[in-house]
């Protein structure tokens, strides 16, 4: 294998893409594109979650839990309904994704210290319907109403119990009902790598390491489309090694590979504001390899599957759903079982992922992964080898 | 020309056919990734690994520690004082903790609880003691459902030793933890969830994912199949043979609503039975929908086709629309969140409306009445779309080199 | 009623057609009619505007300027309803390649409208004509040139169109396919049907009944065969087959120029051999023996023969220069 016939394959394999404006199009700008839309979209946390109100007790404290609810970046109030059966339908039309109903006796519970014994006894005089459809911002939704119900509860019932001290009652019962109501202990929370946990922030770096699976797949159906042109034949009728025509192909998709991560590194840094707290070097050195360790699983596929469509399709299967949603971009690929965990290993995304939030969030450096680094480098050489030794026995 | 259109697609059901490893990817390829995928994203967020730091090595911080680990949520790794005395600074004892982990044997820990010197004795006292709890920010998600599970235990557990103290030096009865829990419990509002009870995760992703797959298989197999014949020059030949446009869209449509259907009907057959989310609605209704929704995506099956003039090029396209569709959808942050103006970009996504449907006739048991919106919306966007690759179609007709 | 028994009728009526592409003029306003039932042979070098001639034809390409009459009608409104009484065989292989050659078969046959017992009459018919009999269920990639083209050309006649349009049908075929091919049109020609073919083979083009050259999208020349021959080739060709082609060439040029060879038009190289076109031949040949044989040029035979196509479009083409 020299260098040189790589070159001269390379260059052919230029000259198809540029050639051809839509598709250096799709592959240069496409990541870039799709960064940016998907990323905007989903720029804010789950907020304004619409919320309905079925207020049966009408009085000054139920205005004020509305309203503190409202205040809510999570909640978003945006009416009443009369009955319950009103807010069945509001939550089937999707309306409403929580009801707040507030029985009549809330305002009773927060003014009397008998109104509070009740509240003790039997419960609170108010409570939430929520839509469960989507479990992840149900619980975003009644975590964000259950602490301002509580805080503002709390708030009021603390007020009532200073009025009764004045007023001259018991303070060792007062101490008592005041125990009952705080909480016990108090949290320090503070965020690493993150300050304000913004999703933004995690989801921007793996998708960098996500959309470089277009050229991946890209690459998928080259050597089938040469077979169908009938140009293969021709081409390897050449004093070219196999292995150099192989990796001739793939130096054009990894150049744009590398223009797509220069393009969405700025992207990352400047729109989204997302921080880069590792080693700009390394982390282009790793984006290359990352970028041939994908090639080299398209280039196996385009070897080993002799039709292009068939070849695209288990592309897109392979890479695009699996690529997607178990790459750890929104799921936490920790607590998947052990068994698709094993078998993430086998998808250069998962390691793209974690390098890329590690080098954006982290700033770790070989120490910290080394072992995606093996797995990379392992993913790739082997891609490019068995490639290469399946290549030279389907067609020499 | 009924028999027309019949032709085109038994044509194309051939090539299908004749390419058996195409047809196995397209018709079940899908189906065991939906059950790899919903297996693994349907799981709940469970078992995320904690380290503690001890300072008051106590029997009651012993027995928090212990709560802590009990959660389904949490799971307990290591104590981690000495590598706070290894480290100079915070930050380098955090990064040694929160990185170097391999998430398949040993993942990293999302979440540090530091339990402060007189913990115990701050309890007892009702000073409220301060817990710090770190989180890895590098994953919002876990880190997320960690603080939550952590403040819920920590808090209750912190009630329950408040409560027995209290009880003892009164001199009443001590309450068991069961009953501080129970009357805490007792205090809180009343929530019910709807839909989805256990706030199941499977029944989330693989209704959404279902719908992606039928949308991918159909959009790509409308593409791909137009885009071969455009790429190794047959399409000329059905352009000169005497069949409308039309006609010819209308041949290739019926085999890529058969895939696309095929694939469905798996898919809700894979729902029911393997992640046991049944149909509460109407299923006539979702399989009559269902059909409706195709050939939505259909036209822009064939729209890709129309503007790309590669197979490889029709892939990239329908790649980066699905990325694009797939955000739309609402599937990973609630349409509601976005900001204003991508909610009404949202609309015009079919599957946006494909999502609704399949959810309130799955989950909600909701019909015609509620659906409504979502169907005019479908018809209408159907109805565009349909026109403008037709009218491309027409005008391909002129200009094919 | 249009019908005359001396006359045929005109199929394809072609007037001052026109195609530009941006600034390139692919074809220059070209004129010529089709006579039902002919060979019509459309001659012309690589991008010289045959393709798009008839793609302009067949209704896949709006003209820039002209009219064009196909069947009587205008090809550019109302091709949709010609389109069954037209078969076309493009250039590339055009039959799919994962299905079956019966399987191709049936889709155009109904696409055009056959069915039931005519479909299975007519690929019965083509399998006979193109030899597939037997190999109905392989693919196309699996038969070799010569029967891939048997087959596409018979799936262009198989709903029996009025007209057929052939561009380039045995580009890359060998010469005794190629021989096959043309006994296969002039089954196809003899049973009515009327033939437009595209051709830079010359020899193919002396199997036309009338034939059309285009150059650099302008007709240059149309009419049967014997015609333009005699038209544009007025006298006989001597064909000399030297030893060193290259000097006895030269050789022979600077006789022409010092009028040594008599009315000698012109000279011109044909592979190995040379052409010599003249009005008295006899004299002619035996001039070029004596200027060979004194230059001490030596040759194997001299001889004349009648004139080629071939001498007539290398004319044609100087006559533009």
């Amino acid at each position: 294998m020299t260098w040189r016939h790589v070159m001269a394959i390379a260059k052919k394999e230029w000259l198809h893409i540029i050639r051809d404006p839509m598709t250096i199009f799709l592959l240069a700008v496409g990541p870039v594109l799709m960064l940016i839309l998907v990323s905007y979209a989903m720029a804010t946390d789950v907020k304004d979650v619409p919320v309905y109100v079925l207020d049966q007790d009408n009085s000054q404290h139920s205005q004020n839990l509305i309203a503190r609810l409202d205040n809510d970046d999570v909640l978003s109030v945006k009416g009443d309904v009369t009955s319950r059966d009103a807010s069945e339908r509001k939550m089937e039309r999707r309306q409403a994704k929580v009801i707040v109903i507030i029985e009549p006796g809330f305002a009773d519970q927060l003014s009397s210290l008998a109104g509070m014994q009740s509240m003790y006894d039997s419960g609170p005089a108010f409570s939430f319907i929520v839509d469960g459809t989507d479990p992840i911002s149900a619980e975003v939704a009644t975590e964000a109403a259950m602490n301002q119900s509580e805080a503002y509860v709390t708030g009021e019932l603390n007020t009532l119990l200073e009025n009764q001290l004045d007023a001259g009652a018991d303070p060792t019962l007062i101490r008592l009902l005041r125990q009952q109501i705080e909480s016990p202990v108090v949290f320090d929370i503070e965020n690493r790598y993150n300050a304000d946990l913004k999703a933004i922030w995690d989801l921007v770096p793996a998708l960098i390491a996500v959309a470089l699976v277009l050229p991946g797949m890209s690459i998928a159906t080259v050597i089938a489309r040469e077979r169908d042109q009938g140009t293969l034949e021709a081409l390897v009728a050449t004093p070219i090694h196999k292995q150099a025509i192989l990796m001739g192909k793939s130096l054009p998709y990894m150049f744009t590979s590398l223009i797509n991560v220069g393009l969405m590194y700025g992207v990352a840094r400047v729109v989204f504001g997302v921080p880069f707290r590792g080693n700009l070097l390394l982390y282009l050195a790793l984006s290359g390899l990352y970028a041939f360790a994908t090639l080299a699983i398209g280039l196996l596929f385009s070897i080993l599957i002799r039709s292009q469509e068939a070849a695209m399709w288990s592309a897109m299967l392979f890479f695009l759903f699996p690529g997607i949603l178990l790459s750890g971009m929104f799921f936490p690929i920790e607590v998947f079982p052990f068994m698709v965990k094993i078998e993430t290993l086998e998808l250069p995304a998962v390691s793209g992922v974690l390098i890329n939030r590690g080098m954006f969030l982290q700033g770790v450096g070989p120490r910290v992964l080394w072992w995606n680094i093996i797995l990379l480098l392992f993913i790739a050489v082997e891609g490019f080898e068995i490639a290469g030794r399946i290549f030279k026995k389907r067609i020499a | 020309m009924l028999r027309r259109i019949l032709n085109v697609a038994w044509k194309d059901m051939l090539h299908l056919w004749h390419n058996r490893l195409l047809l196995v990817l397209v018709i079940f390829g899908a189906t065991s990734e939906m059950l790899l995928i919903g297996w693994a994203t349907g799981a709940d967020i469970d078992g995320l690994r904690m380290v503690v730091v001890d300072n008051d090595n106590t029997p009651t911080s012993q027995a928090l520690i212990d709560a802590l680990d009990d959660t389904a949520t949490l799971k307990f790794k290591d104590e981690v004082s000495d590598v706070f005395k290894e480290h100079n600074s915070r930050g380098d004892a955090l990064d040694d903790i929160f990185t170097g982990g391999n998430y398949v044997f040993s993942p990293d820990p999302v979440l540090l609880v530091e339990i402060p010197q007189g913990f115990e004795a701050g309890l007892t006292a009702i000073q409220q003691p301060e817990v710090r709890l770190t989180l890895n920010g590098a994953n919002s998600l876990p880190s997320t459902t960690a603080r939550r599970a952590a403040e819920a235990t920590i808090t209750q557990f912190g009630a329950v030793i408040v409560s027995q103290h209290m009880a003892q030096q009164n001199g009443t009865l001590v309450p068991t933890s069961q009953q501080v829990v129970s009357e805490l419990e007792n205090m809180q509002p009343g929530i019910t969830v709807r839909y989805n009870e256990k706030l199941d995760r499977a029944h989330y992703t693989a209704p959404s994912e279902s719908a992606f797959i039928l949308y991918i298989m159909t959009i790509m197999t409308a593409a791909l199949l137009l885009s071969r014949e455009r790429e190794y020059g047959t399409f000329e030949q059905l352009l000169v043979m005497p069949m409308r446009p039309l006609e010819i869209i209308a041949g290739k449509s019926l085999p890529a609503v058969f895939v696309g259907y095929a694939n469905f009907v798996l898919l809700l057959g894979v729902m029911n039975v393997v992640f046991g989310i049944p149909v509460q609605g109407s299923l006539p209704l979702l399989l009559v929908l269902a059909v409706g929704y195709l050939f939505v995506e259909l036209g822009r099956g064939f729209m890709v086709a129309m503007i790309s003039r590669t197979q490889n090029q029709a892939l990239l396209i329908v790649m980066l629309m699905a990325f694009v569709d797939i955000t739309f959808s609402g599937y990973a942050v609630p349409v509601e969140s976005m900001p204003g103006i991508m909610q009404t970009v949202a609309n015009f996504f079919p599957i946006r409306h494909w999502m609704i449907i399949l959810r309130g006739i799955l989950q909600k048991d909701v019909g015609l009445s509620v659906l409504w919106p979502q169907i005019v919306w479908l018809g209408v966007l159907g109805l565009i779309i349909n026109s403008v690759t037709l009218w491309f179609f027409r005008r391909s007709l002129g200009e094919q080199r | 009623m249009m019908r005359n028994n001396n006359h045929r009728d005109t199929v394809i009526e072609v007037k001052g057609l026109k195609k530009l592409f941006g600034s390139f003029t692919a074809v220059d306003g070209v004129s010529f009619e089709v006579k039902r039932g002919e060979i019509f042979g459309f001659l012309g070098p690589n991008g010289s505007g045959k393709t798009t001639t008839i793609r302009m034809l067949l209704g896949l390409l709006p003209p820039s300027e002209g009219t064009a009459l196909v069947l009587q009608h205008d090809i550019q409104r109302q091709s949709r309803m010609i389109r069954s009484r037209l078969g076309y065989m493009s250039q590339k292989f055009t039959l799919y390649n994962d299905l079956t050659v019966e399987e191709n078969l049936l889709f155009y046959g109904r696409a055009y409208g056959l069915r039931n017992k005519r479909l299975k009459d007519r690929i019965q018919y083509v399998l006979e004509m193109a030899d597939l009999k037997g190999r109905e269920h392989e693919t196309p990639p699996k038969l070799s040139g010569g029967w891939r083209q048997r087959l596409a050309l018979g799936a262009a006649i198989l709903h029996e169109p009025d007209i057929v349009f052939l561009d380039e049908p045995t580009a890359g075929v060998d010469p005794l396919s190629r021989r096959a091919f043309w006994d296969l049109l002039y089954e196809i020609s003899a049973q009515g049907t009327t033939i437009f073919v595209t051709t830079h083979y010359m020899d193919e083009a002396e199997h036309c009944e009338n034939l059309a050259f285009i150059y650099y999208g302008g007709l240059i020349a149309q009419g049967a065969p014997g015609d333009i021959k005699t038209e544009h080739l007025p006298g006989d060709v001597v064909q000399i087959t030297p030893v060193n082609a290259t000097s006895a060439l030269a050789v022979l040029n600077d006789a022409q120029a010092s009028g040594m060879l008599g009315d000698a038009l012109d000279i011109n190289l044909y592979g190995a051999q040379i052409h010599i076109l003249t009005h008295q031949a006899e004299t002619t040949r035996q001039r070029v023996i004596d200027t060979l044989d004194h230059a001490g040029e030596r040759y194997s035979d001299v001889d004349v023969i009648p004139p080629s196509l071939e001498d007539a479009f290398i004319r044609l083409v100087q006559a533009q220069h």
